[in-house]
């Protein structure tokens, strides 16, 4: 299946593109391992502008033509 | 023990300078900086004192941890009573000064009185003496740097100085040290306008001790390892704070047109990636990045404007490249005006700088104007023909400068929002907690920042405790209490070490306790350090109260309480306050009205 994909912060330099290919059933955890960037650098995911907590990170599934935003934390400043 | 054990204090009124030793029982209970600044304030003045009149108390406090070698040890603090909002102001600084302020002999330089002329104090290795400033009375802070040290031919002296807007007493001026470091909230500027101060130089050759030197240098080179391993850390190098802005648009909690909405169609073009973006002409808005004093991180900003620009074109005093936009400023420049103009938002920046002014405070001031304009309340005859409208980059850099110079609207907007929108008659329009102006954070999606907004000691403010992960993980009010209370005391001890706050994505608490105990005498744990940061925050509580300030004033504007966010992550909700409020007063053992506790007061060694 087909993402778009967009990441905040410095986790550009983790995966800078717009889009993704992920097997079909794959997970919200999975498509952050495909997309190589550590889970201890996000702050939070949302699949079509809807929060997944990290709870469910490991179960939320994903459907094609998903839009998957990936947050950095937040630090202040 | 890498205290000078002795503080300078200043009288403007009789013109008297007297160095007095450090009180170290103080030192001990309070750490330092914030702390220890709370602590000789509310000694020293009181609480009732007019904010601009001469029984205000400005004092600039260092940490103990203040010209080590430990990274980001550059920090010091401004503490008087606040003009914007009448609570306690305490407004953080890097740069060089903190550091050279202790090198120059003095842990904390305590000022009291008013000048009857304008003044500068210099302070050289234990030489101190106050100066005529009429020469540079009416300058720019670059100005009256570049002055001082040519007066006194030394280019080592570090300053810190007010401009005109700090002389005309805007309610949100800034201290400005090293040209574009600021101690920029509570407007600690305008009260060292009201005491005829325009400027405090400092340069010494004295070093500092510490008590461990050996385990010291190991402990500090770990924790500097730390840093550079880190990633986000490595984050804030490359991108700077600004790497937040789109975080925040993807969130929803940007505010954007004075909190209308939480998110900004044109964010991208004033966030830190558009800072690092070459155009076609080669021209990248980013030119370097800096560090303060003893910095490992380097999160500054160095950019400059094309010269084309509008605002520049003609103005090659401003073809050099200066402090650029931290996320704050993008913010107030950019989204809570409607504004997608990077040069414009980066000219409005230099301007706050030159000026010595708040850039917070001044964008959402601007803001809540702006929304008057667009309501009909304010008309361009009031503005100097300015069409005040949300998304005019003109207006932004027009009025900052004005408002720098304080001429024509900028008089009016230099009262700040919760001053001009009721001088309107609209208060509710006012994006403010006891009249302080919000940071870049909406409350409706970050909860518990709003809880920490609502209850801070120097009103709206990001910076005083921490929840930004249990916020983007659950977008409720429940459960947010607790972390708001813990995050604001270690805050409190963060804030008074002489360390700088970006360390604590790779620093816990631990990682402070290990340092300050090798630097200091005695033994300094999480717990004992946690418990001097909840005494620190219920001291500033006790001088808000006794400053006249009640739970009344622990609240959000109504915008943030009734109005459900119109989109992000948090569409449809409003900040939960009052599901909030009472369990807070709760966990921080105070009654249901806001007042600490005889109990509460006792374990902390305050009653």
């Amino acid at each position: 299946m087909r993402l778009q994909v967009k990441v905040t912060g410095h986790l550009v330099d983790y995966f800078a593109d717009s889009e993704t290919l992920l097997p079909d059933g794959a997970t919200v955890e999975e498509a952050l391992s495909g997309l190589g960037i550590p889970t201890d650098q996000v702050g939070l995911v949302s699949v079509n502008g809807v929060a997944v907590n990290k709870s469910v990170r490991g179960s939320r599934l994903l459907s094609d033509g998903d839009s998957l935003t990936v947050m950095a934390p937040l630090t202040g400043g | 023990m890498s205290w000078q054990r002795q503080i300078l204090r200043v009288n403007l009124t009789d013109s008297t300078i007297r160095a007095e030793p450090l009180n170290m029982q103080w030192a001990s209970d309070y750490i330092g900086e914030r702390g220890l600044g709370t602590k000789y304030l509310w000694e020293n003045m009181d609480p009732k004192a007019e904010p601009l009149g001469p029984d205000n108390v400005l004092i600039f406090a260092t940490g103990p941890l203040t010209g080590t070698s430990a990274s980001t040890s550059g920090r010091y603090a401004v503490l008087t009573k606040s003009p914007l909002t009448g609570a306690i102001a305490c407004s953080n600084s890097g740069g060089k000064f903190g550091a050279e302020l202790k090198y120059a002999g003095y842990d904390l330089l305590l000022v009291e009185g008013r000048a009857e002329e304008p003044v500068y104090l210099r302070i050289e290795d234990g030489d101190v003496s106050l100066h005529p400033a009429k020469k540079i009375w009416g300058k720019t802070v670059w100005e009256t740097e570049e002055w001082i040290r040519q007066e006194h031919n030394n280019p080592m002296l570090k300053v810190a100085t007010i401009g005109i807007a700090g002389e005309r007493g805007v309610r949100y001026a800034a201290v400005v040290n090293d040209l574009h470091r600021a101690a920029g909230r509570s407007g600690v500027g305008a009260v060292m306008g009201s005491k005829n101060l325009k400027a405090v130089a400092a340069r010494g050759t004295c070093g500092v001790s510490v008590d461990d030197p050996k385990r010291f240098m190991e402990v500090t080179s770990r924790m500097k390892d730390m840093l550079a391993g880190d990633r986000g850390t490595r984050g804030l190098t490359k991108y700077g704070t600004n790497a937040m802005m789109d975080t925040m648009q993807e969130f929803g909690g940007l505010p954007t047109r004075n909190f209308k909405e939480v998110q900004f169609e044109g964010y991208d073009k004033v966030d830190a990636r558009a800072m690092l973006a070459i155009g076609a002409d080669g021209h990248r808005n980013l030119v370097t990045n800096t560090a303060c004093f003893g910095c490992t991180i380097a999160c500054g900003r160095i950019s400059h404007i094309h010269k084309d620009h509008f605002t520049i074109v003609n103005r090659k005093e401003y073809w050099h490249a200066s402090g650029g936009l931290e996320y704050e400023t993008a913010y107030a420049f950019g989204p809570v005006v409607g504004i997608d103009d990077i040069d414009a938002c980066t000219f409005a920046g230099y301007l706050m700088n030159e000026h010595g002014i708040d850039p917070i405070s001044f964008g959402v001031t601007l803001a809540a104007a702006m929304e008057l304009f667009e309501m009909g309340v304010i008309s361009t005859e009031e503005t100097d023909g300015i069409e005040l409208k949300f998304g005019n980059a003109q207006a932004l850099t027009v009025m900052a400068e004005k408002t720098g110079k304080q001429e024509g609207f900028g008089e009016v907007l230099g009262l700040g929002s919760r001053r001009m929108c009721e001088k309107y008659g609209y208060p509710e329009l006012s994006m403010t907690v006891k009249g302080q102006e919000f940071a870049g954070y909406d409350s409706r999606a970050l909860q518990g920042m709003g809880l920490g907004y609502a209850t801070g000691n120097r009103g709206a403010c990001h910076l005083k405790h921490d929840t930004f992960e249990v916020d983007m993980e659950d977008q409720t009010g429940s459960g947010k209490a607790e972390p708001c209370k813990a995050s604001q005391d270690w805050q409190a001890v963060v804030d008074s070490s002489g360390l700088c706050m970006f360390t604590m994505g790779a620093w816990g608490p631990e990682e402070f306790a290990e340092q300050l105990d090798a630097d200091s005498e005695g033994d300094w744990t999480v717990d004992r350090m946690t418990e001097s940061g909840e005494r620190i925050w219920n001291l500033e509580r006790m001088f808000n109260m006794a400053a006249g300030l009640t739970s009344a004033d622990d609240t959000l504007p109504q915008r943030l309480l009734k109005d459900p966010a119109p989109s992000g992550t948090a569409k449809g909700r409003v900040n939960e306050l009052d599901l909030m409020l009472p369990e807070y007063y709760r966990l921080r053992g105070w009654t249901d009205d806001g007042q600490p506790t005889t109990e509460t007061l006792k374990r902390l060694g305050l009653g």
